[in-house]
């Protein structure tokens, strides 16, 4: 699966990057702010988005929301600021809280692979704090 | 403060008489115009006995109880002399559960209420910096919050990626506490003001602990350029790298090598870019690596990433070289314009 992994911070965007390739899904950036972010889903479309919210020089992963919904691209909000998602809950899928393991994040791609293939009553893991 | 004296000229006497102590009275006639001064810091009110009505009485009640805890809003109340105050005090303490009552008996000399108007000031003056107080602890705490997260993020993505890379226990412990050894350097260094930093401060920070040791030389120099917070650790951490391997395998293995950081700016329309080299000499004989490592794959991930740009290695056999482009921020001193090999020079002699 293609995921876009939007992530300021080089040690947790490299972590992200390498558990997605090991679990055989294709990594699109990691990307460290909207503008590439941006760039990016104007010409590729990723199936999937791991969107920090608090990103370097005051850019906000929330203004990504509204772009990524646009284009029909499910998102999740990687973040240790759980009630920012939240004002943002129309949107985003859920949460993944920081800190987090590189497991959790491959057993939600995985989860997420089996709802776009259609598979009905998939289960997510426990600590991915699902919106309505 | 707030006036709330309805009956004849009494807003205007008293309104007279504390503009002339230096105070800034606001008359209000009635519930209404009450409700419309009750925004933001309110200030102590005065109230006749004669504004004390239900209308009056509804809306005080209704602000103070939006107020927050730190809030006790001080009420000076003119009551008759034929008043029995205390069932009127009982019933007042009652309904403004959430104010600081003073009672006074009419006629009241001026001196005795410019007292209590003094005394009420302080009282709300202080009420408003606790305020501001706890809205900073708040701010305080969220940002602590948020950044002890982040740290932990740090951390957990170090155990995991070098546990990812590792062959054995020994190996991972090596490595892993060189990393969090380097991320600590860094977080106190460069992380706990969350202020743009320095790429020679960020370089002596990471290269320091390899200068310690008699006939290791590490050169590090450039022209002034800053990087925001999360690229400052990410550049620190690939330097970190970089320094790890050459004090196991590169130039700082041995006494006579040396290690050059330097950098240059090039202006790319509103972009700043740093080229930055990291060059290796006087050390072992170099062998290219037969696959890519932890180190490269981070430092060219980071390079793409959180740094804006890109990051090449030459195995040269006299010693590794590792160039960054990397975008940052403006420096205090303008960098030198950039060669352009192609710019077109004008012709001396023009024909039309």
């Amino acid at each position: 699966m293609r995921i876009l992994i939007v992530e300021d911070n080089a040690l947790l965007a490299f972590m992200l990057e390498q558990s997605l390739a090991d679990a055989g899904h294709e990594p699109l950036g990691p990307v460290p702010d909207v503008q590439s972010a941006l760039q990016i889903i104007s010409c590729a479309t990723p199936q999937m988005a791991l969107v920090d919210i608090n990103l370097d020089g005051g850019s906000s992963g929330l203004d990504l929301a509204s772009e990524l919904h646009a284009r029909s691209i499910p998102f999740f909000f990687a973040t240790g600021q759980a009630a920012m998602a939240h004002r943002d809950g129309v949107h985003a899928l859920g949460v993944i809280p920081k800190p987090f393991a590189p497991e959790l994040v491959v057993a939600l791609a995985g989860a997420m692979e089996r709802v776009i293939d259609g598979e009905s009553d998939v289960a997510f893991p426990n600590q991915i704090e699902l919106f309505d | 403060m707030l006036i709330v004296a309805p009956f004849r000229r009494d807003a205007a006497v008293l309104g007279n008489m504390l503009k002339a102590q230096g105070f800034d009275p606001r008359p209000c006639g009635n519930a209404t115009a009450l409700a419309e001064q009750l925004v933001g810091d309110t200030p102590p009110i005065v109230l006749s006995q004669e504004g004390l009505t239900v209308g009056v009485l509804e809306t005080l009640k209704a602000h103070l109880e939006g107020q927050g805890q730190w809030s006790e809003l001080p009420l000076i109340l003119l009551l008759d002399r034929d008043q029995r105050i205390g069932p009127t005090a009982a019933r007042l303490r009652a309904t403004l559960t959430r104010a600081k009552l003073t009672f006074l008996q009419r006629p009241v000399r001026a001196v005795e209420l410019i007292s209590a108007i003094q005394t009420a000031v302080s009282a709300r003056n202080r009420q408003l910096q606790v305020r501001d107080h706890i809205v900073f602890q708040e701010e305080l705490q969220r940002e602590l919050n948020h950044r002890v997260k982040n740290a932990l993020a740090n951390v957990m993505a170090v155990y995991h990626l070098t546990k990812r890379q590792s062959e054995n226990f020994d190996e991972f412990t090596e490595s892993f506490e060189g990393r969090l050894a380097a991320l600590s350097q860094v977080h106190s260094a460069l992380v706990a003001t969350n202020e743009p930093r320095e790429l020679a401060e960020i370089a002596e920070t990471v290269l320091a602990p390899y200068r310690s040791t008699e006939g290791r030389r590490v050169l590090v120099s450039g022209p002034r350029a800053s990087l925001a917070p999360a690229s400052a650790v990410a550049f620190a951490m690939s330097l970190h790298e970089l320094a790890t391997n050459a004090s196991k395998y590169g130039a700082l293995s041995s006494t006579e090598g040396c290690v050059e950081v330097m950098w240059r700016l090039e202006r790319r329309g509103t972009e700043l870019r740093a080229v930055v080299d990291w060059i290796e000499s006087g050390g072992p004989k170099v062998v290219p690596p037969t696959r890519r490592g932890y180190g490269t794959a981070f430092i060219h991930s980071a390079a793409r990433s959180s740094l804006r740009g890109s990051a090449d290695f030459d195995f040269a056999p006299s010693g590794l070289r590792c160039t960054f482009s990397i975008l940052v921020d403006g420096p205090a001193s303008e960098p030198a314009p950039a060669e352009d090999e192609n710019r077109v020079e004008p012709a001396e002699d023009c024909e039309f």
